[in-house]
């Protein structure tokens, strides 16, 4: 079954187009690699599938809804964790908790349960009256990612979700991913770490100049291209070649 | 405008060099910063940068029209450089509240520190480039403000009293400057970093009830007739204020016939100024690595101990206890909190609410009491003014709850569109119930605790209909200033909650006229009073409707 489902995604800024027609099926229970160069239109998909962005061309379900005309059933079902988010740092991680739990119409007590066991797991420490505005970056980070998860949504959008985590964390972070999807998740993962998405991803969709240019398994993709490596495939399918060696930018200085 | 303040600071390259500053790092860092002014930020959400440069234009004019009420000094007061004198009070005043409370944050600003400080750039680079960049700002302010007078004495005096109109103006900038910028660093240098931004966040309060207070004052002075002979520059007086000072400066310079005390006058201004400038340089050695322990101060790092000290949040027994009385277990109560805690915490909220609250009961007291003070009438409180004391806490719940709607930390607010909130009433209800909680509740047990002293019961029907209006009012306000809970950028809003406003302000000015005009009739008050609760109690039900 088909968890998301796009046909001829077209999106623009202004006369910049940055969607330019994208059609794609992804089945449940996988994590799904979304990567691109810079500027590819990787969170704008994102943005538009969390039903965030009713601006756009084509057709658009998630979870067999309609985006456009049913973004609120969309957004009970989904967990969005977009990239280097702000969060209201004077609040405890409680607090934000209650806030986010409370915007998903969770019981507080199913809020806080399930808060302290992804705390848990995630090695999360801090005392009970102490405020977010004084966490590193990578406790904030699993913050925004607890709160991301709270109400056990049934397809998950993470945008670099492992910006700022140590390696016991990121460690950490993608043994609960592959745990999740052992549970029927799906894991929608944009990141520029090219191993991570490589090792984790059952599926990868690599984005380019607003246009899908690989769908498939590494090794499907790899039997096309025979790079090695994602990171060689994605130099090579995005254009981005090799570097001269004998590079100097002070040449003719 | 920016390459002609860059071509001024230019001019005094060799200044610079000599207090070991790099002038070309001053020009790059100034221009830079001028050019990000000149762009307003992103409002949540949005895609595409959002013009300011309208309402920065109005804002300049209000600021020109308030210069035009100066030259009305020269017209009241005789001596004009007693006038000029009176002006520049203003001037350190309206300036100098302007820095304290919006400009000064610039120099704690730790966002270009990693930018700059990878680079070779030292301390005193970096603090002119800072105090540059707010004269910016005060410049422009000046200038609004000393046109007209500058255009008046050029016509009545003639062209050298602009001039030195002109000349004073730009000493009464950096004594302004200096003597409001040097505060801020020497706290920054003596206070310990997880500690200053408390203090300076609670001394802007106290600073704008001050100035605001003492911007009243002349109102107290009763008939004008009474000034118009005054002299205050060249006599004793004179030495009381700094803006006199810059008025001895202004007679030293364009007359030839005057005293002693006005030439003392004149040296105290010039050397304010040049003390002022020392200082500022020489509190500014450490001025980067103050800045980077304060980018630190409250942060956890790997190594440290968590404890139990570091600010708190959590619990609060009055904010649990108000909850529980008006907010069911719901989303009402999860904004409620949510609202609560964030006005509480947030010192740029603090800084924008706590001064406009103060304005209103300074106002109010100068309107109730001026009569006494200025000896023209004894004590006492009509019916009159006991209903504008009344509709006056309307202000108390709407000038908070236009501030949340804004934050500095407004990027935040996505959590509210990227989450169902299928009940968004019931954030608006916890919202307007908490601003009610926390600013009105305490204000009208007050108020209405003396008017029943005041008045007795008799005035129980009045106060019905006041507070009813004030709650009906307050949810028509929220109702009509849309938008998620703190998701304004404080730069892009300072207009974005004035139509709303000044509609309240319309609507419940009528009221409280209407009430007043109607009060003499039979029976008209209680039936109006419970007309507007039964509006108020059904809005009510509205919002905390099931679906």
């Amino acid at each position: 079954m088909s968890i998301i489902r796009i046909k001829n995604l077209r999106k623009s800024y202004g006369n910049n187009a940055v969607l330019k027609g994208i059609d794609l099926e992804v089945a449940a229970g996988q994590i799904i690699g979304y990567i691109g160069p810079n500027g590819a239109g990787k969170s704008t998909t994102i943005r538009i599938l969390a039903g965030l962005d009713s601006q756009f061309e084509g057709d658009v379900e998630v979870l067999g809804y309609n985006v456009k005309d049913n973004p609120l059933e969309v957004k009970r079902r989904i967990g969005y964790i977009p990239e280097a988010a702000e969060i209201y740092e004077v609040l405890t991680p409680t607090e934000f908790y209650e806030l986010v739990g409370g915007l998903q119409d969770l019981p507080w007590e199913i809020t806080l349960k399930r808060a302290r066991r992804l705390e848990d797991y995630l090695q999360l420490k801090y005392t009970d009256d102490q405020r977010i505005d004084t966490f590193s970056k990578g406790m904030k980070q699993k913050v925004l990612l607890i709160s991301g998860l709270l109400h056990d949504p049934e397809l998950i959008f993470l945008d670099e979700p492992l910006a700022g985590l140590d390696a016991n964390s990121v460690i950490r972070v993608k043994e609960l991913l592959q745990q999740l999807t052992e549970r029927g998740k799906t894991i929608f993962y944009s990141s520029h770490i090219m191993e991570v998405v490589e090792k984790i991803s059952d599926r990868i969709i690599l984005l380019n100049n607003g246009t899908i240019a690989a769908n498939g398994t590494f090794a499907e993709i790899n039997a096309q291209a025979h790079s090695g490596s994602l990171e060689n495939l994605f130099s090579e399918l995005t254009g981005g070649g090799t570097a001269a060696l004998d590079f100097d930018f002070t040449a003719d200085e | 405008m920016n390459k002609l303040f860059l071509w001024l600071v230019g001019l005094l390259n060799p200044f610079w060099r000599k207090f070991g500053a790099d002038p070309k790092a001053i020009k790059l860092i100034l221009a830079a910063k001028l050019k990000m002014d000149d762009r307003s930020g992103l409002a949540m959400g949005g895609q595409r940068q959002q013009k300011k440069k309208g309402m920065e234009y109005l804002t300049y004019f209000f600021v020109g029209l308030f210069g035009l009420f100066l030259v009305f000094l020269f017209s009241v007061v005789e001596d004009t450089a007693s006038a000029v004198g009176l002006g520049f009070c203003i001037w350190v005043c309206y300036i100098g509240l302007m820095l304290i409370t919006e400009m000064s944050e610039n120099l704690f600003d730790q966002r270009d520190l990693y930018v700059l400080l990878s680079r070779p750039i030292n301390d005193y680079t970096l603090s002119i480039s800072r105090i540059l960049h707010i004269t910016v700002f005060a410049s422009k302010f000046g200038l609004c403000l000393g046109l007209p007078s500058f255009v008046y004495l050029g016509v009545t005096e003639g062209p050298w009293s602009a001039i030195a109109y002109f000349l004073v103006s730009v000493v009464a900038i950096v004594i302004i400057m200096t003597g409001t910028l040097v505060f801020y660093l020497v706290l920054l240098r003596k206070v310990p970093a997880n500690r200053l931004k408390k203090i300076v966040g609670y001394f802007q309060i106290i600073a704008a009830f001050v100035f605001f207070t003492a911007y009243q004052l002349p109102s107290l002075l009763g008939d004008l007739d009474a000034i118009e002979g005054f002299i205050l520059v060249d006599t004793a007086v004179g030495f009381s204020f700094p803006g006199l000072w810059l008025g001895g400066l202004f007679k030293a310079v364009t007359t030839t016939s005057l005293g002693w005390m006005a030439y003392a006058q004149a040296a105290l201004a010039l050397l304010a100024a040049g003390f002022g400038s020392w200082f500022y340089l020489k509190q500014s050695a450490g001025y980067s690595e103050r800045l980077l322990s304060l980018k630190h101060a409250g942060s956890v790092d790997a190594h440290e101990e968590i404890t139990a000290t570091r600010k708190p949040g959590g619990r609060s027994p009055v904010r649990d206890r108000l909850a529980r009385w008006f907010t069911r277990p719901n989303q009402e109560r999860v904004s409620f909190n949510f609202h609560w805690n964030v006005m509480m915490r947030d010192m740029s909220f603090k800084q924008r609410t706590y001064p406009t609250l103060v304005y209103l009961p300074v106002i109010l007291a100068i309107t109730v009491f001026r009569d006494v003070i200025t000896g023209e009438e004894d004590f006492s409180v009509g019916s009159g003014t006991m209903l504008m004391i009344l509709y006056f806490l309307m202000w108390i719940v709407i000038i908070p709850l236009g501030q949340t709607k804004i934050s500095e930390n407004y990027r935040a607010a996505w959590i509210f569109d990227a989450t169902p909130n299928a009940y968004p009433f019931r954030i608006v209800y916890g919202q307007v119930l908490a601003v009610i909680g926390m600013f009105y509740l305490p204000m009208a047990v007050l108020v209405y605790t003396s008017v029943f002293a005041l008045q007795g019961l008799d005035f129980l029907p009045d106060i019905a209909l006041a507070s009813g209006g004030t709650l009906l009012f307050s949810f028509l306000y929220n109702l009509v200033d849309k938008g998620h809970p703190f998701s304004r950028a404080k730069d892009d809003s300072k207009f974005s909650n004035f139509g709303p406003f000044l509609l309240i302000s319309f609507l419940g000015g009528m009221l409280s006229v209407g009430h007043w005009a109607l009060r003499s009739l039979p029976y008209v008050i209680p039936v109006a009073a419970v007309v507007v609760w039964i509006l108020l109690l059904a809005w009510v039900m509205v919002l905390r409707r099931k679906s």
